[in-house]
């Protein structure tokens, strides 16, 4: 039978290849040390993931009249939920690997070895550029003890009782716009002077109709394209660094996991489109000066040139349980930087409230009595 | 005949005791109780046009406009020898006809620091002196003290405490009330002073507003605080903007005009004090300060 999963192996020593991150574009064996540039693996397996493609096409077939078989009989599989599964078999070791369809690049559950998703990355469906790990698992674990050293509200023994459950590496899909635009604002300025005209206190403000218009240009702002990523931890992450971005080759996702995009680009455009607006804004904002205040009255932009393409982004996912609630955290695989929400301990919040209230009051009464002080004798006055 | 010595030598001996504190309580000028109707006249001393009697120094109540009732007198009286028996100071208060140095707020204290200077000031033997003049026809006011006096009633906080205790009976022509305010006010930042060591301060004075306002305030911190304590908990922030990805050096500001529009012009008038009002006139042997009412 035809392997209908593709795992990257040494074409040496036949061992599990993975890409290490901060290698560049080269794959080294971590058995018989031998390196590959990833277009050479990639076209050593092209052959492959096109065997794959096809064996893995026959047994979708089969699945499909399964599927039938399934709803027929009422099984626990609601249809939509078998529509979404993926079926294939390691060619490592031969076990099934059911996954989803947005799945690209995975490992297997009984082997471990990295297996990529023949036939995700035709056509359109092939992302452009991708930016290759430029960190390890090492060091996301140390981002995370460094994350949450400091934290003044962090229960004692999270530390000790937290267990990072899995740490995994994933290419997370983006989408990088660029845009070209006009705009134009208009502002409303003053500037005022302060003097005393006998027993009378004067302000004179002087009122402006400000308006400023050009254009300027937005290089890759990000979207991710993944529903199963929420938005706002992925733009907590940014940014990255685009100067090490390259075009795509499947051999980056050799050890990682990795999804295709679910959200298309027409519906991540707005996302970008209202960031870009609001920076436009405020750099317009931003080149009216010489004046003591300045508020917007209106604001318009057009969108001249812009193009879109589709990129994966390296990401570590950290999932840790404390007290029989997950936490889960997100790193950046290019840059490092970690984001996650840590448990509270509500007894040290009161305690700090308690602390902050008694080591401030001796000076605030005191402020407040002056002031008292003051406002009574101006009052007798 | 042994009964009758007996009760000759203890007429003797009660006899030899009185004469002393005879004797001490007319050395001692707070003993002498004198307003100006008893107070002897044969030797007058001109200050400006106003002439005070020679030993005006051995009375504590001067009223030369008349304005207290005699049971009145008697109670001041009493209340100021008490307070200058208790803390050996010479508290005074006279009353005096408008002329041309008295009709002003600076020439009321001139006259009152020249007053005292000449028939009260005695720093080498007593704790101080302190005086009110009041002369209700210019509806002026001053209050002196030498400067042992100055060092237990000062001029920053024990001055205004003292001005502010009689202002409102003043205003309100009680004369009566206003001295009796002065004079129970004196005695109670001498008594601070007694108690405390160290002259009053109202910024020592325990404010219960500025409790409840601090502690507010205190609380309003330490949330403000544990919030901030609590968003360190999390750094995941949805960012609204793209500037990360702004190419600067395409930023290209084209078209831009400033229009000048109008002009709005806002008046406000300062604020004024009312109808009364005061100064401090000090010197660097006077203390206290004077006023209108």
């Amino acid at each position: 039978m035809a392997d209908t999963s593709v795992n990257y192996k040494c074409p040496s020593c036949s061992a599990p290849l993975a890409y290490t991150p901060g290698s560049g574009s080269k794959i080294k064996c971590e058995f018989c040390e031998s390196e590959f540039t990833v277009d050479e693996l990639e076209q050593y397996y092209a052959a492959k993931e096109a065997s794959a493609a096809a064996a893995q096409k026959t047994k979708d077939t089969k699945i499909e009249k399964k599927e039938a078989e399934l709803i027929e009989a009422g099984g626990q599989w609601g249809s939509d939920e078998i529509a979404m599964l993926k079926a294939m078999v390691c060619s490592s070791c031969g076990a099934e690997i059911v996954c989803d369809n947005n799945t690209l690049a995975t490992e297997c559950v009984y082997c471990g070895n990295p297996v990529m998703v023949p036939g995700r990355y035709e056509s359109q469906l092939r992302p452009d550029t991708v930016i290759p790990f430029q960190t390890t698992k090492a060091d996301a674990k140390k981002a995370f003890s460094d994350y949450h050293k400091g934290k003044w509200l962090l229960p004692s023994n999270f530390a000790s009782q937290s267990r990072v459950e899995a740490i995994q590496g994933m290419y997370v899909p983006y989408w990088l716009f660029n845009q070209s635009v006009e705009a134009d604002g208009e502002f409303e300025a003053t500037n005022s002077r302060y003097y005393t005209d006998g027993d009378y206190d004067v302000t004179e403000t002087d009122h402006y109709r400000v308006t400023r218009g050009g254009t300027m240009d937005f290089v890759n702002v990000p979207v991710d394209g993944s529903v199963k990523m929420d938005d706002t931890w992925m733009e907590s992450i940014e940014p990255f660094n685009y100067s090490q971005l390259v075009p795509f080759n499947t051999s980056y996702m050799a050890g990682f996991l990795a999804d295709r995009y679910d959200v298309t680009a027409e519906e991540a455009l707005p996302n970008a489109e209202s960031r870009i607006k609001e920076s436009t804004e405020s750099v317009l904002y931003n080149s009216v000066d010489g004046y003591d205040t300045c508020s917007t009255t209106a604001f318009h932009m057009d969108k001249l040139n812009g193009d879109v393409q589709y990129a994966m982004a390296p990401v570590w996912i950290l999932t840790t349980r404390y007290q029989d609630k997950p936490f889960t955290f997100v790193m950046n695989g290019q840059t490092g930087k970690l984001v996650g929400e840590l448990p509270v301990d509500e007894n040290k919040a009161k305690m700090y409230g308690a602390a902050a209230w008694l080591i401030t009051l001796p000076i605030t009464y005191f402020i407040c009595k002056w002031i008292v002080l003051i406002i009574t004798e101006a009052m007798m006055d | 005949m042994r009964k009758l010595l007996t009760v000759f030598m203890s007429l003797l001996l009660m006899l030899a005791l009185t004469v002393p504190v005879m004797a001490g309580a007319d050395s001692f000028p707070a003993g002498n109780l004198l307003a100006q109707t008893t107070t002897n006249q044969k030797d007058p001393k001109a200050i400006g046009q106003i002439k005070l009697p020679a030993d005006l120094g051995m009375v504590s109540l001067f009223d030369m406009e008349n304005l207290l009732k005699p049971d009145q007198q008697q109670a001041l009286m009493r209340k100021l020898v008490t307070i200058e028996q208790k803390y050996n100071v010479r508290v005074v208060v006279m009353t005096v006809p408008k002329d041309a140095q008295t009709g002003s707020e600076s020439g009321i204290k001139k006259f009152a620091d020249e007053t005292l200077n000449r028939n009260y000031r005695d720093e080498a033997n007593n704790n101080g002196s302190i005086m009110m003049v009041v002369c209700p026809s210019a509806r002026k006011w001053a209050v002196t003290t030498d400067n042992n006096m100055r060092e237990r009633i000062t001029d920053e906080n024990g001055f205004p405490a003292i001005r502010d205790s009689f202002m409102s009976d003043l205003k309100d022509n009680d004369y009566n009330g206003a001295f009796n305010a002065y004079a129970d006010k004196v005695d109670e930042l001498l008594a601070y002073y007694e108690k405390e060591g160290e002259p009053w301060d109202p910024a020592n004075e325990f404010s219960f507003l500025g409790l409840i306002l601090g502690a507010l305030i205190s609380a309003g911190i330490a949330y403000l605080f544990v919030s901030h304590l609590r968003g360190n908990m999390s750094n995941v922030r949805h960012v609204s903007e793209a500037n990360e990805y702004l190419n600067r050096d395409s930023v290209n500001i084209s078209r831009q005009s400033d229009v000048f529009l109008h002009t709005t012009r806002t008046v406000t008038k300062r604020a004024k004090s009312d109808n009364s009002s005061s100064s401090s006139g000090r010197s660097s042997s006077n203390g206290g300060g004077s006023g209108s009412y």
